[in-house]
């Protein structure tokens, strides 16, 4: 017995639409652009700063002032001297040493210029940098992850496609927001994330719940095979209820199958999880490096964003600075090593990435300034004003590592003096999306169509790739 | 069913798509030789018919393991695109018509129409239609379904639950009788049907930081009014007072600029000609529509209708394009534009006018197919978001339009004519072809499934508010990660349609979430009277709202452990909410002692001496021993000392001992339904969840298991899962 085909006639369904129980095979049918791109990468790992970082204090370092109790405000552009790096005349900010180290393995973009949204709202671009699309919209927009999982699949059927690691949903007054773009939206809850917020209870989430235990899971699971087929009326030829249960015996076969142990960090030697045990990011990042291994397509590992903590400094912002390049450094640079080491960064794409900058003086873009709101004394009074604690839209640094992108290269570049505008290659977050889904050998204008209309990876389909961070 | 097991357990994760998976491998690399007149090889790969010719070779010739290895030039296919082949033709090749449009002459009338009822020996009038439908089309009448599937349909369609066992024994089979029974209760019904609404309205307890508004009070009245339809579009459209529906036309509004297609008054062009004319406007808010025949202009027109400019410039894609246009409705046939002075409110006014003009004939069609899909599963015309498109019976949509607007737009009349017909109690058969042949099987929504669980087993979700608890059915509460699993959707845009496909995530929430286990372990323990009572607090803050404190002084009972909990109750921050426990202090006929001198396990904070910080929603334990006969003290919100707006609300507890998570504080008032207990299990459950009786290898087979996991299996079982 196979699947059953359902015998529908396609021309009543031309006529009369797809009706909802047709939503499986033509509700968001694809259409893949013909030209066929050969991929760069095979997987995705995006590393979210969340709260917006500040460039200048990590991947992007100005002119040093040390704090000077006094001193005025709009003096300040870096408040951690710069470092050397492993590519030569390239520098990052103090606390960063780790990935300055392994900067040599990828490119660092410093002309990412995220959307004028007026008044800021964290979520409001988290969702916009994460979809392409600024809301509110007409249609519930897939995740950047959902994109990719629907349109490449899982590469492991015993591993989601797409897992999402460290952001608690329910997070107080933007617990909605946040919910709203943590989604496959119209592409359906098939490709949506696998969502696991404590990386130390991964292993907990892939196996069965422990208010039942193994064997009592796998009893369960035969006496449901027994009453079916005790059941009077056969379940036949419903294309829908095969469907149904053929999801349930998914979902038994992950929970049960040994590709499952890439979830368990304890399998780790002590070493390496130390070395990553930094912060939830930090294991987080030991997670993706083993669920790539194990064979995951798409991985977002966040920093977390819950409003006015980790990097959404609005006051101390050069103490929680670094407090938060000693939770990202280790981590990120180990990642970077170990999948090198495995013969695997070659064919994963690593991206940090955040949804804006920060500055000392400037909100929004220059010439586009939106409303302040953070209070920002012209003069300092305390270290607690010492710090980039507004939000600056008009250049974001962003790290990629591995799956083609070029290695020790610097792209585009930034003003040495306020406003350290985007002098060069300015880059959007639909091109940068653009260039993403590229090396993962899907063409920008690839779409899907929901409500007759098609719906595109990058917003309308117009993305463009700069070639020019390619290896 | 086990051997089908097995099959399925070698299908991929994905399921394979033809139109994105298939259609443009073949299109790429198959179409250019095998197609038209003389296909290569006299074998075509334009329809499925032909491509099942060559289902026995095709994928050893892609593999290149028989004959000529195809494509035969160019690389060979991918890995994935031959495992996209394997999956599809293992899923028996289906196919869907890709890229081709059929042209069709049908206009959608706008004006109402009631046709003649058409002669025919039967009686009900839907039925009068349907059967000379079905003479055109050859299809024989079907018998209708029994009395238990018509009641478990009744009651899932009008009540949102299954029929309780003495609920099915007592229905003896008068049809009619049963639909006015459930439809004379109101607080059942809109407690089923709001959902519909919400997902219609967009109506949802959300902040997007950028000002909307629920309209669910208004919602809740008007269902349990059952109020005119064309009254609700008249007051959503014109929303006049403080109790009136107005975050309607508010819209979905986040803090900062929007796309100018976004704008509120933009939102109000789109989702009134969607929820109310069955009208996509959403292409012609940037530009002249691919998809339809609505131009730009005609949505601003629209839009125009709700703002208060005197006339709205149009923007294309974003950018002005120095063209005005005033208030006009979609449709001119219905009424002359407005002029473009008139006040906002008297342009809703009018739009309320316009909307329900008698000469709107789009307004009952709409509604009435959009019911018609809800109880058969698929429209008379579809998708039910384009009315513009030829329904399968012009007649019959027609006349229950106009029957409908006859009938002063009552909704519960409509649903009466609908369920008493023949058509309604015909068999559900899924694999429908062209023909119209009755109902196709219905998923469970979401709220069907957590309110019919919650009914077998007396476990409600609670609704806290400051003062009280109360048991509620799901749709009261936010979504929960089942619910959302299962298809309950977050409304940020109008959901007409909900996704019923199958998941794999959704199926881990069946088969291993935590939210279904603590249900079905809570559930099976009350069912069988072994859920232990849940202590009641000793202490019990209610609300506390951004800064303030509440003294506390209890008497302990003897009580011998004390457990303290504050749990947050809405705090835009809840992680930064500084909520404490100060200075509580034991006392006894020997004496005091400040609590925090009291050895625990437990881990809290103490940021000053006296002071007790837990981590929020977390207990802290503390074993005080006899001899202590009060606790005295205080819980304090403090807000001093925070730069950004907390908005902290918190309730604090002290219990006895450990406190029922579930069940903090004491639920006031009834359950949405009777609470029941099992007299015969098995026979007990199979009725209410599948609506038959155990035959006898499933009688035998649930002796021997425990109720959890018999539960568990039933909810879970297709004929549960579906309204068939």
């Amino acid at each position: 017995m196979s699947i059953s085909q359902p015998q529908f006639d396609r021309r009543f369904f031309l006529r009369h639409g797809a009706a909802a129980t047709l939503a499986a095979l033509s509700g968001a049918g694809a259409r893949l652009q013909a030209a066929n791109t050969p991929a760069k990468a095979d997987s995705m790992i995006l590393l979210w700063m969340a709260g917006g970082m500040a460039q200048t204090e990590t991947f992007d370092p100005k002119r040093y002032t040390a704090y000077e109790t006094g001193m005025r405000s709009d003096r300040v552009l870096s408040t951690f001297p710069a470092i050397p790096t492993a590519v030569d005349g390239v520098q990052l900010s103090q606390g960063l040493e780790r990935v300055a180290k392994v900067l040599d393995r990828g490119s660092l973009i410093r002309s990412h210029r995220v959307g004028d949204l007026g008044f800021i709202l964290h979520s409001r671009h988290q969702y916009h940098w994460h979809t392409g699309y600024a809301p509110p919209q007409s249609v519930a927009c897939p995740h950047f992850g959902a994109f990719v999982a629907r349109t490449l699949g899982p590469r492991n059927p015993d591993i989601p496609a797409f897992l999402s690691i460290g952001q608690n949903l329910e997070i107080g007054g933007e617990s909605d927001a946040v919910k709203a773009f943590h989604t496959a939206g119209f592409l359906g809850t098939e490709y949506g994330p696998f969502h696991i917020v404590d990386p130390r209870d991964a292993v907990a989430v892939t196996r069965p719940n422990e208010l039942l235990g193994r064997s009592r899971f796998e009893n369960r699971r035969t006496l449901y095979q027994n009453f079916l087929a005790a059941s009077p009326l056969k379940a036949g030829s419903d294309f829908q209820k095969e469907s149904f249960l053929n999801s349930l015996e998914n979902a038994h076969r992950l929970l049960t199958s040994p590709a499952a142990k890439a979830f368990d960090l304890a399998l780790e030697p002590e070493a390496t999880y130390n070395t990553y045990n930094t912060s939830r990011f930090g294991l987080g990042c030991l997670l993706a490096r083993r669920l790539v291994e194990a064979g995951a397509r798409f991985i977002e590992v966040t920093t977390e964003y819950i409003p006015f903590r980790f990097w959404d400094t609005h006051e101390n912002g050069h103490t929680r600075a670094a407090g938060m390049k000693r939770t990202i450094d280790a981590p990120v640079a180990q990642l970077i090593l170990d999948l090198e080491e495995r013969g695997l960064l070659d064919r994963t794409l690593v991206v940090l990435a955040t949804e804006f900058g920060r500055d000392m003086m400037t909100e929004g873009k220059p010439g586009l300034e939106v409303k302040n709101q953070v209070t920002v004394p012209d003069v300092m009074t305390e270290p607690k004003h010492y710090g980039m604690h507004r939000h600056f839209t008009d250049a974001v640094s962003v790290a990629v590592f591995g799956g083609g992108f070029k290695k020790g290269f610097v792209y585009g570049e930034t003003a040495p003096e306020r406003p350290c505008k985007t002098i060069k290659d300015p880059i959007s977050i639909e091109d940068l999306h653009a260039t993403l889904y590229q090396a993962l050998g899907i063409p920008p204008d690839t779409h899907y169509e929901i409500e007759k209309r098609p719906f595109y990876v990058t917003k309308d389909g117009k993305g463009r790739v700069h070639d020019r961070l390619y290896r | 069913m086990r051997a089908a097991i097995l099959v399925l357990l070698a299908a991929p994760l994905w399921a394979v798509d033809f139109a994105s998976d298939i259609h443009p491998i073949l299109a790429a690399r198959c179409l250019s030789c095998h197609s038209g007149k003389t296909p290569q090889a006299g074998f075509s790969l334009e329809s499925r018919a032909s491509a099942l010719k060559a289902r026995g070779e095709l994928l050893a010739r892609v593999k290149g393991e028989a004959g000529m290895i195809m494509p035969p030039s160019g690389a060979p296919l991918s890995e994935k695109e031959i495992a996209a082949f394997d999956a599809w033709i293992k899923a028996d090749m289906p196919w869907t018509e890709v890229g081709r449009k059929s042209a069709s002459a049908w206009v959608a009338p706008l004006e109402p129409r009631d046709p003649a009822l058409p002669t025919s020996r039967e009686a009900h009038p839907v039925d009068r239609f349907v059967d000379a439908y079905f003479r055109a089309k050859g299809v024989a009448w079907r018998a209708p379904v029994a009395d238990s599937v018509f009641a478990r349909r009744a009651y899932l369609d009008l009540w949102g639950l299954t029929p309780s066992p003495e609920q099915l024994q007592r229905f003896r089979g008068d049809r009619a009788g049963l639909v006015n029974e459930l439809l004379a209760d109101r607080d059942m019904v809109s407690g089923h049907w709001i959902s519909f609404w919400s997902d219609l309205l967009r109506d949802d307890l959300r902040a997007y930081h950028g000002g909307e508004k629920s309209i669910r009070p208004w919602l809740l009245k008007a269902l349990k009014e059952n109020k005119a339809y064309d009254q609700m579009v008249r007051e959503l459209v014109n929303p006049v007072g403080a109790d009136s529906p107005e975050g309607f036309l508010l819209g979905i509004n986040w803090r900062g600029d929007v796309n100018a297609s976004q704008r509120p008054f933009m939102q109000a062009a789109q989702n009134t000609a969607q929820v109310f004319l069955g009208v996509n406007l959403k292409c012609a808010s940037c530009h002249d529509s691919f998809i339809n025949q609505y131009k730009l202009q005609q949505s601003y027109g629209m839009a125009a209708l709700f703002s208060d400019e005197p006339k709205l410039e149009l923007y294309r894609c974003d950018n002005q394009t120095g063209k005005f246009t005033g208030p006009e409705f979609l449709f001119p046939a219905v009424g002359a534009a407005i002029p473009e002075g008139a006040r906002l409110a008297d342009r809703r006014a009018a739009a309320a006018a316009l909307f329900t003009s008698q000469k709107n004939g789009r307004l009952a069609r709409t509604f009435v197919n959009r019911i018609w899909a809800r109880l058969f599963g698929r429209g008379i015309v579809e998708p039910v978001d384009d009315m513009d498109a030829e329904p399968w019976n012009a007649d019959l949509l027609d006349w229950l339009a106009a029957d409908f607007a006859r009938h002063n737009y009552d909704i519960h009349h409509l649903l009466r004519q609908i369920m008493t017909s023949k058509a309604w109690q015909q068999p559900a058969e899924a694999n429908q072809t062209s023909t119209f042949r009755g109902p196709v099987p219905r998923r469970l929504t979401a709220e069907q499934f957590v309110d019919t669980l919650s009914a077998i087993t007396g476990e409600w979700r609670v609704a806290q508010t400051d003062k009280e608890a109360r048991f509620v059915r799901e749709w009261e509460l936010r979504s929960s990660e089942l619910t959302r699993a299962l298809g309950r959707p977050l409304r940020d845009q109008v959901i007409t349609t909900r996704n019923t496909e199958s998941s794999t995530l959704q199926a881990l929430e069946l088969v291993n979430g935590a939210t279904i286990h603590q249900y079905l372990r809570r559930g099976a323990l009350r069912l069988q009277g072994k859920l232990p009572a849940a202590p009641a607090a000793l202490f019990d803050s209610s609300g506390l709202r951004r800064s303030g404190e509440k003294m506390v002084d209890v008497e302990l009972k003897g009580a011998q452990e004390l457990w303290l909990l504050i749990e947050d109750i809405g705090s835009y921050d809840p992680e930064r909410t500084m909520a404490i426990w100060a200075d509580l202090t034991l006392e006894g006929p020997h004496g005091s002692k400040p609590l925090v001198e009291i050895e625990t396990i437990s881990q809290f904070a103490k940021p000053r001496p006296g002071v007790i910080h837990p981590k929020m929603g977390t207990l802290a334990m503390f074993s005080i021993g006899p001899g202590w006969t009060r606790l005295k003290g205080k819980l304090v919100l403090d807000e001093s000392g925070k730069q950004s707006d907390i908005n902290g609300a918190v309730r604090g507890y002290i219990f006895p001992r450990q406190p029922d998570r579930n069940l903090l504080a004491p639920v006031t008032g009834v359950a949405p339904v009777p609470v029941r207990t099992l007299r015969h299990p098995v026979e007990d459950l199979f009725l209410q969840t599948l609506g038959r009786r155990p035959n006898a290898a499933e009688k035998r087979l649930a002796q021997g298991a425990e109720l959890e996991d018999l539960l568990w299996v039933l909810l879970n079982h297709p004929e549960f899962q579906y309204v068939n």
